[in-house]
Parts: structure tokens; C-alpha cells; sequence
């Protein structure tokens, strides 16, 4: 099949993608106020334009095409020289239709979810904004329009997350996430500035050629890959998600699948020449994932909030995709990223779904039986549990299977029994969800009263479901499927396929039975009459999960305590003794001092004046001539 | 014959500390106006003994001038005095020390 696009067509698309939902940001932010309740009017528009030049972008990059737009040199001092321009090829294009997919879907949720909301343009506008910095960040030809973007991104996560601005916990969750998106963007610039010094440029066509004889390869990639982790909520920063769900359900999208998800995948996956110059950083990378992916899931298992499991399993899954990348499985990783946050949106559109129809219940404990009264949410819930547990034939599973594949393939034998465990913890959390939240009885008397849902939500579900599905055929078959084909010219072949010994059908016989396992696990455990939530809260175990592995306590006493106590000392010391006291009161009662001495000599008396003069003059004089 | 000009100096020099004291140690108003005049009256006597002494008129031109000026000056000083005395009903020199710290 031949379209016919042409790279003019692209480079229209590629602007289009880009300036589309900024302009409609624009509006609202400019004619929000008078919009009112029609203000997603002009988001979907720009959003529909952003995917339709998506669209135009991926059929491009299918029939070949790699688009290099030349910008302009922004900055050139001395041998540094920074050049902004765009670039599409498939793993751009790819990235750009699952953002735009996914942005479109969830403006169309946002419809149905926020009306009657205050700010709902505010809304609009911030998500149109982020779907704008995160085109950026995937058009961008260089690292430092990435960092823009990536900063943006950030600013979106953290406005969106304090978007109820009444609410002070909202306030207090979007000032913790600041915090990490900050220690992310400086992570960021940090390794940015190393590869300028390094390099003089910071565009990634010179990546390729130069990375395996950089001298500081290895702290760049770790600079980018600590960045990464640490707005993906890897391990051991993962502690600012637990607040995050104060966001509206359709931004959770944003701060998890998106820009803290599949835009740190994207941009592992662009400087994998970095990663692959780099062992220590791909070990580090793969050791990190693979514990996120372990140590997430286990707290998603324990957590009682809907939101909150959903935000685990998201660091969780992408922990998993970090270790494929750490691994060298780029094209696997990148495949389950884009999975993923296809899963991961339908999930949260889901859940702020059942916060809609059944308001003021987060706990899942006091859910239940909300699957007859709304049966379209539980179906689509349903396939997205399906795709996280990874079950035959859905997208979860061809992508596990291949990140799992390629963790065998590469010998490492420890990620590949940490991968099956959290695979089978994630189908276990999954169908624990879909069990205690529309299964059974209800469990408390708002579950009885469940409303009436906006068809918005039921179109942008029914969109994310259907792609959920539908994505593993590219693929099929493991490791040679379309997928691999696509990306392969850019991200290269994986160098271990293959070498894992065991046949294909073996590993997708392993991965599909995790998916049951956990299946009937959830069954036995919650599906089965009606489950005791006390037994999800006791035990020394449980205690341990309840408090997130007291990170939050270590970060309080080796780094909160002691800021707490210099910003003390600054306070106590500095400002009220130094500062206030000596430089301030001192300085004023040095003048003062002075000012009243001298003033003495100014007595009024003529007498004195004159002496002092003729004093001054027979001086002067005896100066003068001796 | 003539007197030697040391003997002119020595007298404006007397004349001028003579004037100087005066003016540092009276009290009365009127008296260290008069005391200034003195001072005054010895630097003219130096300076006509110079222009005298070099055989030219400029100094003692200048001298003409400066008698003049001091002339306004004992003018203002004088009324000065009548409008302090007006005020205060004295003409004591250190009564005038309001303009002090």
C-alpha cells in the first residue's frame, strides 16, 4: 500500500503536530474565561490536527521517508555550537501517533470528566500545552530542545497535579512532584552540559558515529538515565506518585504514561548509542528497572486507592521497560512503552470513569458490583487488565514476551525471574482490581448509587480499548514481527536474539501462564465471596509496603533533617546574627557612633570655629613652608 | 633715614596675632568685630611695607580695596550684632550657639 506521501507533506506534518496544540493552548489560555463549558472545543480541534499530522508522519515514516528539517544555529561560542531543528524517522513518528492517540482520547474523557469543573479551561489549555512540549520533545533533532520540552513536561505534571488549587493537599502533592521534577531537569542539564563540553554540539546525528569514543560517555548516559528514572518514578524515587492522584483522572495520563513514562523511554531510546557505549549505564539502568518493577508492583498489591495501584503498576511496567533498554532490547522496550501507555491510559480514563459515575469512593474496599451498572467501563477495564497481565492474545503479551525474551536472550537470568515474578504480581494486581472493583457485592452504599456516565467517556474508552487490543499484531511474530521491522533501522538489532536457547513458544507458554497464574490467584484471593480487606492491612510484611520501603523515612533523615537543620543554622545564625544583627544594627550603630562624636564639634560656639580654623591655617602654613 | 621694613613686618605680624586673640578669647561681639579690624589693619600694614619696599603701587591699591571690603564687612557684622542684640537683649559671644548639634 502506497499513499504517496511525499517529505513536503511531512514537513507540513511535522510543523502541524508541533504548532496545532499550542495555538489551541493559546486560545484557551487567552479566551478560556468566555468559552466556559465550550473550551475543549478548540483542544480537540487541535488535537484531531496534531493526530491527523501524526498520522501523515507514521505513513511517511512507513514508506520510508526520514525527514531532517534544518533550524537554525540558536547559539555558537567558541567550539560549542547548538543547532535546533526537527527530525522524523519511525521512532519518531511511532512515539508521536501513541502521544497523539492517547492526548486525543483523553480530552475527549476530560469532556465527560471535568464538565462543571471551575478551571475547565485551565485544564484544556495545560494539557494542550503538554501535548505541544511533548511533540517537541519527540520532533527535537538535539538535547537541548529536549530539555525544554522535558521541563515542560515537568510544569504540566506539576501544574495538573495541583490543578484543584483549593485543595491543599493537591497543592502540597504538586510542590513534592516539583521537587523531583526538578532534581530530573537538573540530572538532565547536567549530563547536557557534559556532552557540550565534551563534544561541542548537542545534536543526536553526531551521537551515533562519536559515542563509542567520548571519554565521559559513561556519567552522560547515567546524567540521562537518572533524569529518566527519576520523573518515571523508578526506584528509589518513586515516593512522589503516591500523592500524584490528586490530578483528574484524564491528567494522570499525562503524568504517567506520558511524560513520566513514554517520553523518558523515547528518549533513552534515541540516545541508545549513549546506553550502548556505556555498560555501566546499562547495567545500572537494567538493575534499576528490575527492581522498580519488583518493588512497584508489590506496593500496587497493598494500596487502596484505585489511582494510586494504577500509578504503582505504571513505575512498576515501566521499570520493566527500563530494564529491556538497560538490556539492549531497544526495540522491545520501546514496543512494551508504547503498549503501556496505551494500557495505562485506558486504566485511568477507567478509573476517573467509576470516580464519575460513583463520586467520593477511592478506597477500593468500599467498591464492588459496580460491573452491572456499568458494564461498558468493566469491559474496557477489562482489556486493559488484560493487557497489563500480559494474557494471550492481547498487546501486554507480545511485548512482555519479548522484553522477557530478551532478558533470557541476554543471559541475564536474575532479570528474567524478577521480570516472570513481577509479571505475575502485575496480573494478580490487575485482576485484584477488576475483583474488588465490579465484581461481587457492593461494598459500602455509595457503590449502590452509581450515576449515569457522559458518552465522551464511553467514546474515549471504547478508542483506547479497541488500540489496546489491536496493537499486538505489530508484534507478531515474536521478535521478527512488524514492530521490529519498523524500528530496527533506527534503534539497531538486538545483538542477543536468539540466544537464550529456549524456543519461542516455551517463553510465550511461561509468559501466558504468569498471566493465569495471577489470574486465578485475584480469583481465589478477592473474586471468590466476599474478601476481608483486614487481611490486606496486617502483618509486619504489609507494614514494611504500607510505608513504601520507608524511603520517604531514609529521604527525611539523610536529606530533609539536615536541610532542615543548615536552613535552621542560615535562619538562626546567618540571617538573625550576621546579617541582622552585625551587618545591619551594627552598621547603623557604627554610623550613629560616629555621627555623635563628630557632632560634638559642632558646639554653636563662634570661638571655636575660628580656633579651629586658624589651627587648620598655621598647619596648612607650617606644611607649606617647612 | 629710613626705618628698615623688618620693623614694618614685625608690627603687622604683632598687629595681626594682637587681632587673632582678640577675636578668639572677647566675648563681646562688638569687640571681636573691632579685634578682626585689627588683624586686618596688620596685613595692610604688611603689604603696604612690600609696596613700599619693591617701589611699586600695587600693593598699596590693593590695600585701598581691601578697606573697602572690610568696610561692608564690619557693615554686615555690625548689623548682625543689632539684629542678635534685638532678639536676645545681649551681645555675648558664646549666647549664640544655637546652630549646634
Amino acid at each position: 500500500m502506497v499513499v504517496g506521501i511525499q517529505l513536503e507533506h511531512m514537513q507540513v506534518g511535522a510543523v502541524a503536530v508541533l504548532v496545532a496544540p499550542l495555538l489551541s493552548a493559546l486560545v484557551n489560555v487567552i479566551w478560556g474565561r468566555h468559552l466556559g463549558n465550550k473550551a475543549h472545543i478548540p483542544a480537540l480541534v487541535g488535537m484531531t490536527v496534531a493526530w491527523a499530522a501524526s498520522i501523515v508522519l507514521l505513513i511517511g515514516s512507513i514508506e520510508g521517508h526520514v525527514l531532517n528539517m534544518r533550524g537554525y544555529t540558536w547559539l555558537a561560542l567558541g567550539n560549542w555550537t547548538i543547532d535546533l531543528g526537527l527530525q522524523v524517522d519511525a521512532l519518531t513518528a511511532a512515539t508521536l501517533v501513541t502521544c497523539t492517540i492517547i492526548g486525543l482520547a483523553t480530552q475527549v474523557c476530560a469532556i465527560g470528566q471535568l464538565r462543571g469543573e471551575a478551571a475547565y479551561a485551565r485544564y484544556f489549555a495545560l494539557v494542550d500545552f503538554a501535548a505541544a512540549a511533548a511533540a517537541a520533545l519527540v520532533l527535537a533533532d538535539n538535547f537541548a530542545t529536549v530539555l525544554v520540552a522535558w521541563t515542560a513536561l515537568g510544569l504540566c505534571s506539576c501544574l495538573l497535579i495541583g490543578f484543584r488549587r483549593d485543595d491543599e493537599t493537591a497543592v502540597a502533592a504538586a510542590g513534592k512532584t516539583a521537587v523531583f521534577e526538578l532534581v530530573s531537569t537538573a540530572l538532565f542539564a547536567l549530563g547536557l552540559w557534559v556532552l557540550l563540553a565534551e563534544r561541542g554540539g548537542v545534536s543526536f546525528a553526531a551521537l551515533e558515529a562519536d559515542s563509542s569514543r567520548m571519554a565521559h560517555v559513561a556519567p552522560i548516559a547515567l546524567l540521562l538515565c537518572g533524569a529518566v528514572a527519576c520523573r518515571s518514578a523508578q526506584f528509589p524515587w518513586h515516593i512522589w506518585i503516591a500523592d500524584a492522584t490528586a490530578a483528574p483522572a484524564p491528567a494522570s495520563v499525562w503524568i504517567h504514561a506520558l511524560s513520566g513514562g513514554l517520553a523518558g523511554v523515547y528518549i533513552l531510546a534515541r540516545t541508545q548509542p549513549l546506553l550502548a557505549a556505556s555498560p555501566l549505564a546499562s547495567q545500572v539502568l537494567a538493575g534499576v528497572g528490575t527492581a522498580t518493577a519488583l518493588l512497584a508492583i508489590f506496593l500496587a498489591l497493598v494500596a487502596a486507592d484505585l489511582r494510586r495501584v494504577l500509578t504503582y503498576v505504571a513505575a512498576s511496567q515501566f521499570g520493566f521497560v527500563f530494564a529491556a533498554l538497560g538490556l539492549g532490547a531497544y526495540v522491545a522496550g520501546v514496543f512494551h512503552g508504547f503498549v503501556l501507555a496505551f494500557a495505562l491510559a485506558l486504566l485511568f480514563l477507567a478509573s476517573g470513569a467509576i470516580g464519575r459515575a460513583a463520586p467520593q469512593i477511592e478506597d477500593v474496599w468500599k467498591m464492588g458490583g459496580l460491573g452491572k451498572h456499568i458494564p461498558a467501563v468493566f469491559w474496557t477495564f477489562m482489556s486493559g487488565a488484560l493487557v497489563l497481565a500480559g494474557a494471550l492474545p492481547v498487546s501486554g503479551f507480545w511485548s512482555r514476551n519479548d522484553v522477557l525474551t530478551a532478558a533470557l536472550d541476554a543471559g541475564d537470568l536474575a532479570v528474567w525471574i524478577a521480570g516472570c515474578t513481577a509479571s505475575l504480581a502485575t496480573s494478580l494486581c490487575a485482576f485484584r482490581l477488576v475483583f474488588l472493583v465490579f465484581w461481587g457485592e457492593p461494598r459500602s452504599d455509595a457503590a449502590t448509587r452509581v450515576g449515569k456516565l457522559p458518552a465522551s467517556m464511553y467514546a474515549a474508552l471504547a478508542i483506547l480499548a479497541f488500540v489496546c487490543i489491536a496493537l499486538g499484531g505489530v508484534g507478531y511474530p515474536p521478535g521478527g514481527g512488524f514492530i521490529n521491522r519498523f524500528l530496527e533501522p533506527v534503534l539497531g538489532v538486538f545483538a542477543q536474539a536468539g540466544k537464550g536457547g529456549l524456543p519461542h513458544t516455551a517463553l510465550m507458554a511461561v509468559t501466558t501462564s504468569t498471566a493465569i497464574l495471577g489470574a486465578v490467584l485475584a480469583w481465589a484471593l478477592y473474586g471468590r465471596s466476599a474478601p476481608d480487606p483486614a487481611r490486606d492491612r496486617s502483618g509486619s510484611l504489609l507494614q514494611v509496603l504500607t510505608a513504601e520501603y520507608y524511603v520517604e523515612t531514609v529521604y527525611k533523615h539523610l536529606l530533609v533533617r539536615p536541610l532542615q537543620a543548615f536552613a535552621r543554622f542560615l535562619w538562626d545564625f546567618v540571617d538573625t546574627v550576621v546579617l541582622d544583627l552585625l551587618l545591619v544594627n551594627g552598621s547603623a550603630l557604627c554610623t550613629r557612633g560616629v555621627g555623635w562624636m563628630l557632632g560634638r564639634l559642632h558646639n554653636g560656639q563662634v570661638g571655636t570655629y575660628v580656633l579651629v580654623a586658624v589651627v587648620g591655617v598655621v598647619v596648612a602654613l607650617s606644611y607649606l613652608v617647612f | 633715614m629710613a626705618v628698615p621694613i623688618s620693623y614694618y613686618l614685625i608690627l603687622g605680624a604683632l598687629l595681626f596675632v594682637v587681632g587673632v586673640v582678640g577675636v578668639l578669647l572677647r566675648r563681646n561681639m562688638l569687640v571681636v568685630l573691632g579685634a578682626f579690624e585689627v588683624a586686618f589693619t596688620g596685613v595692610h600694614l604688611s603689604w603696604v611695607a612690600f609696596a613700599h619696599y619693591h617701589g611699586q603701587l600695587d600693593g598699596q591699591v590693593v590695600v585701598l580695596f581691601s578697606l573697602v571690603v572690610s568696610v561692608a564687612q564690619i557693615g554686615v557684622g555690625l548689623a548682625l550684632v543689632l539684629a542678635f542684640y534685638r532678639h536676645v537683649r545681649c551681645v555675648d559671644i558664646e549666647a549664640a550657639d544655637k546652630l549646634r548639634w
